[in-house]
């Protein structure tokens, strides 16, 4: 079991590196959490958002460009 | 054990002496000597069962399912609490909505060279002014050391052609005229009589300071202020 050895020696037995790994961890788990979090939103509410409405309802303004 | 041999027992009898001696050579344990250390065979892993292995081999396989789960639970743990510290700090900002209030923001194009506009911006008058090429040389060109609030044009606007200003003359809050006074391009307050350039700044009059520039950018073909 090598993976297991390097992972475990290497990172789980040093509450340094343990800690280290674990803020690495939650950065990355942010990143991919808010996005697949905002795709199932957007796909259980398909059609009532503005971004989906915005088409039908063109306005001028700075925001827009 | 030193503890045994040098505890002086309150009690004092010489049973009592030889009971703890007793027990330390045997076990670490001076109290529950009646009862048997359990079998926890069952609970073994099946790597820990191997006999004449040392621990350290098979260490990792048996923890790192737990320190696995352990890891991952405190990443998600890490996660709501920075969104928990991060909501909580973004209450002191001023919310959307008051903020969408406070900017203004104007079409490029609705105002052609060497004309002024006169809108509002947080409820203050705004000039806005698309200076020709001779005003822009002119105020390049000015001394500062003749100016009673010295302020070179350069300092004044993103880009020179387009000069954005508060429109209350710093005399005593009056709203000067665009298109007035002494100075091509300038501003007069009829309050008061003073003369403002077509940067903005005091020339002739009583005013102590030039006219306060209104914090802009532009975003392609719009302006927006604040």
């Amino acid at each position: 079991m090598g993976l297991v050895d390097v992972v475990y020696r290497g990172v789980f037995r040093r509450s340094s590196t343990f800690a280290v790994a674990i803020l690495g961890g939650a950065i990355v788990f942010e990143t991919y959490f808010n996005e697949i979090c905002d795709k199932w939103l957007a796909q259980h509410n398909a059609g009532k958002r503005y971004a989906d409405m915005r088409k039908l309802y063109p306005i001028e303004s700075a925001e827009e460009s | 054990m030193s503890f045994a041999n040098t505890v002086r027992a309150p009690l004092g009898t010489a049973s009592f002496k030889a009971r703890i001696g007793a027990v330390s050579c045997l076990a670490r344990r001076n109290y529950h000597t009646d009862i048997p250390e359990p079998d926890f065979e069952a609970y073994r892993s099946n790597s820990s069962k191997q006999a004449n292995v040392s621990r350290d081999k098979f260490d990792a396989k048996r923890k790192v399912y737990s320190y696995t789960l352990v890891g991952g639970a405190s990443a998600a743990t890490v996660y709501m609490g920075k969104e928990i510290v991060q909501d909580l700090v973004g209450y002191l900002d001023i919310n959307d909505a008051a903020r969408a209030l406070a900017i203004t923001e104007i079409k490029l194009n609705d105002v052609p060279v060497g004309k002024s506009l006169l809108t509002t911006w947080k409820g203050m008058p705004l000039f806005v002014r698309h200076r020709t090429e001779a005003e822009i040389k002119a105020e390049q060109a000015v001394d500062l050391l003749s100016l009673r609030d010295p302020q070179h044009d350069s300092d004044r606007s993103l880009t020179p052609e387009w000069m954005i200003l508060v429109g209350v003359c710093t005399h005593l809050g009056c709203i000067p005229l665009q298109d007035q006074g002494s100075f091509a391009g300038g501003m007069y307050c009829p309050c008061h009589g003073s003369h403002y350039d077509s940067s903005g700044r005091i020339r002739k009059g009583p005013a102590p300071l030039n006219l306060t520039v209104a914090p802009h950018k532009i975003k392609g073909e719009y302006l927006i202020v604040g």
